[in-house]
């Protein structure tokens, strides 16, 4: 195995000053494993070629042999900083194949932690950025501010980053009495945070110098190349899933879609930047709507009954043991659900034959195109410059590469 | 640690051993490796709250060469395995490994064609942290683990059992030639 | 323009051409045959009528009954008026498929990825490689004739555990249509 490290590479074919440079996948860039093929002339790139695949897990191969309720564990780690968003494009494809009703309380709550893990995963994105361009104390602010939004899913859930608490139907719990007034808290203390990043970020001479103009990505490459989410709103385009097809009662929630026509890395941040203001007001929209009620459906051929039932009713014993031993049985068809995850378009093409296990599930994810356009989009920058696109474009190599 | 002050001299005597040892736990600079969602958590231990540079892990370095304990955080593919493999030999001795996580100390939930059931196929592990993904404090219950381990090895010993991973590799290697002779003999 | 006059003038167009189209939870899917599949995606994408300028998914399904065959299915989009339609085209296992990357260049990742995973080959594509296994790997893993390839785990004092993807077996049910 030693043989590996001292292997040359054959630089026959390269002519003249060109200079070819692995951006390897082990790099400080904590954007996952991405490797990147760069062709430098000096410090300027002139061909780049993305590489995938160092993270690639067979989810989509290991759904088929899973029942329903297993694949939502599968499916959460794909993208990891915003496992919400998955289960629900999941959990929302097999809702709608079967014609089950989520009642409301679920949805209002599903709304809750779809945008708190939107706000998270910003966070996250303001601190790497930061973080790679050497501004290390935001980094520290943004995790701090992200630890608090653990505690709240520690709390409802018992994981701090995965809080695997979708059902088909429903939730399978409910929140506990303190679960408010900690988010109520929450909502106070973060716009005091968003003022000091925006303070420190936005007209930041630093920050504006490397960022303006830097990776310009249009809506003609947008649509050449299928880019949703930020990217698409950095060019323009107010095109937001949630808006288009609402989707767990988002049409009744009043919010912005904000998108800057630049399309340049500086774009792309201030859309994410504002965007954590508008999940902010969300989630106390939803607060203010929340009232008692069920949190999964009634249907027992879906959901487990309660365990109170299991002492009094037979039907109930015999629902829980066929639900636990072979899952439930959608009907025969296909199905596409899209959810707006904090990277774009999150679809789950759902093939279904009526067995307790799905015939192929799908997942297009929002940062596949993306970390493809970078090919384009790289070419004429300096080398310097190359983080900071690949930054701007907040690839998450799990979703990439599944 | 047992140090002994002479009387009225300004200096200190220790056992060598220790002495080794006590500086080696002491800064354990992480080379950054991390893959997947592990790799989050990792950063999470990183950040303010937990913080992981008051047990000395001071910075990840991003060069192996620079660095003590690979932090192995995240499910490890086929084509990731020879990327690791070269990243562990690129690291100076004495070196450690933490296998973080679920899904690099033995596949975790993936048991499937892509997936290295265990990073300890490719590379010897010290320390396994259960969790998926494990918390911050995990992770530092791992690395005080670690350090428990430094200071209770033999420094010199350490050399010879490395050298020995790999011979034993080679070995198996040399065996498994030797098994197909016969074989084809039949 | 709808999905439903998109659908109604493809047929006009084609007239000769017999197209199945299932209409599924508010769904348009069109199955076509491959020969004509560049012309469609063209009118598709290119009238201003039907305008469907986006491909948002270029994905594959492998089946096993009655041949080894594989569906490719386009998932368009339209930008002005959000509608979508799904098309869908079948290919044999030594068939090729004509590439579209000349209409959308984003497709020539996911071309790479169904032809690393299901072994599809497109004509026309610029560079066929793999893009998720590593480039010496043998086999298709997304075929359906292609074992998980579990590792089995290892208990001691003689316990043979079940295989972990046949703990809940797979249990079909008649085929229920919704």
């Amino acid at each position: 195995m030693s043989e590996l490290i001292s292997k040359k590479p054959n630089t026959a074919h390269l002519t003249g000053d060109v200079m070819e440079l692995n951006l390897g996948p082990q790099h400080p860039s904590t954007h996952g494993v991405l490797r990147i093929k760069l062709r430098l002339d000096g410090e300027v790139v002139l061909s780049a070629e993305p590489i995938i695949g160092y993270l690639h897990t067979g989810v989509e191969k290991e759904c088929e042999t899973r029942t329903y309720h297993q694949v939502f564990t599968l499916v959460d780690r794909l993208d990891y900083l915003s496992g919400p968003a998955e289960e629900e494009a999941f959990a929302g494809a097999v809702e709608k194949l079967m014609q089950i009703e989520v009642p409301e309380r679920a949805q209002i709550i599903r709304v809750l932690l779809l945008e708190l893990s939107r706000i998270a995963s910003h966070l996250i994105w303001v601190g790497t950025s930061a973080l790679e361009l050497n501004m290390s104390s935001i980094y520290m602010y943004c995790f701090s501010e992200r630890e608090k939004i653990l505690d709240l899913f520690e709390e409802m859930s018992g994981a701090r980053m995965f809080p695997s608490c979708w059902r088909i139907g429903g939730l399978a719990y409910d929140l506990n009495e303190d679960f408010e007034a900690h988010v109520r808290k929450f909502l106070k203390d973060f716009p005091a945070t968003w003022r000091d990043l925006n303070q420190l970020l936005t007209d930041n001479y630093v920050w504006c110098e490397r960022l303006q103009g830097i990776g310009i990505i249009d809506q003609e490459l947008c649509k050449q190349y299928m880019c949703t989410g930020p990217v698409i709103r950095g060019a323009g385009v107010p095109y937001d899933i949630r808006k288009v097809y609402p989707y767990l009662g988002y049409q009744n929630y009043e919010f912005d879609i904000p998108a800057y026509p630049e399309g340049d890395a500086y774009a792309r941040y201030l859309v994410r930047l504002h965007e954590m203001n508008e999940s902010a007001s969300i989630i106390e929209q939803a607060l203010a709507k929340l009232k008692p009620g069920p949190v999964i459906t009634h249907d027992r051929k879906v959901a487990l009954p309660p365990r109170w039932e299991l002492a009094r009713s037979m039907e109930a014993v015999i629902h829980q043991f066929k639900l636990v031993s072979e899952g439930i049985h959608p009907p025969t068809g296909e199905l596409y659900n899209c959810v707006e995850s904090a990277r774009g378009e999150l679809g789950h093409y759902l093939v279904s034959h009526g067995g307790n296990r799905p015939y192929r599930l799908r997942v297009r994810s929002p940062s596949f195109p993306h970390v493809e356009v970078l090919k384009k989009v790289i070419t004429g920058h300096i080398l310097s410059d190359v983080v900071v696109v690949i930054a701007s474009v907040d690839p998450i190599l799990g979703d990439v590469d599944r | 640690m047992g140090v002994t002050p002479k009387e009225k001299t300004p200096f200190l005597v220790a056992p060598l051993d220790k002495l080794i040892n006590w500086a080696r736990e002491s800064s354990l600079w992480p080379a950054q490796f991390g893959l997947a969602c592990c790799a989050i958590e990792m950063m999470s231990t990183a950040a303010s709250r937990y913080d992981i540079s008051r047990f000395g892990a001071e910075v990840f370095r991003a060069s192996p060469r620079q660095s003590d304990v690979m932090i192995v955080a995240g499910r490890v593919s086929q084509k990731m395995a020879p990327v690791l493999k070269t990243i562990y030999e690129q690291m100076l001795e004495p070196k450690w490994v933490i296998a973080m996580g679920d899904c690099s100390s033995s596949g975790g939930i993936y048991n499937n064609y892509a997936i290295i059931q265990g990073v300890d196929k490719i590379v010897p592990v010290d320390v396994y942290v259960a969790g998926c993904p494990p918390r911050p404090e995990a992770l530092l219950d791992g690395l005080i683990f670690l350090q428990k381990k430094i200071r209770t090895e033999s420094p010199f010993a350490k050399m010879k059992a490395d050298k020995g991973f790999e011979q034993g590799q080679r070995q198996d290697q040399d065996n498994q030639d030797e098994e197909e002779a016969p074989d084809e003999n039949n | 323009m709808k999905t439903i006059e998109a659908v109604q003038k493809l047929k006009n167009l084609y007239k000769d051409v017999v197209f199945k189209e299932v209409n599924f939870l508010g769904e348009t899917t069109l199955e076509i045959h491959k020969n004509i599949l560049k012309e469609v995606l063209a009118f598709l994408k290119h009238a201003p009528e039907p305008g469907f300028e986006v491909l948002m998914d270029l994905t594959g399904v492998d089946y096993l009954e009655p041949t080894e065959h594989t569906k490719i299915v386009y998932w368009l989009h339209n930008p002005v008026n959000f509608e979508r339609i799904r098309i869908i085209v079948f290919t044999e296992r030594d068939e090729t498929v004509p590439s579209v990357t000349d209409l959308w260049e984003g497709a020539d990742w996911y071309e790479r990825e169904l032809f690393d995973l299901f072994g599809v080959r497109f004509e026309g594509h610029p560079d066929l490689k793999r893009l998720l296994m590593p480039d010496d790997w043998k086999g298709h893993p997304l075929r359906k004739d292609y074992a998980l390839t579990e590792e089995p785990v290892e208990f001691k004092h003689g316990v043979k555990p079940k295989i972990p993807s046949e703990i809940i077996p797979n249990v079909r049910t008649n085929f229920k249509k919704a």
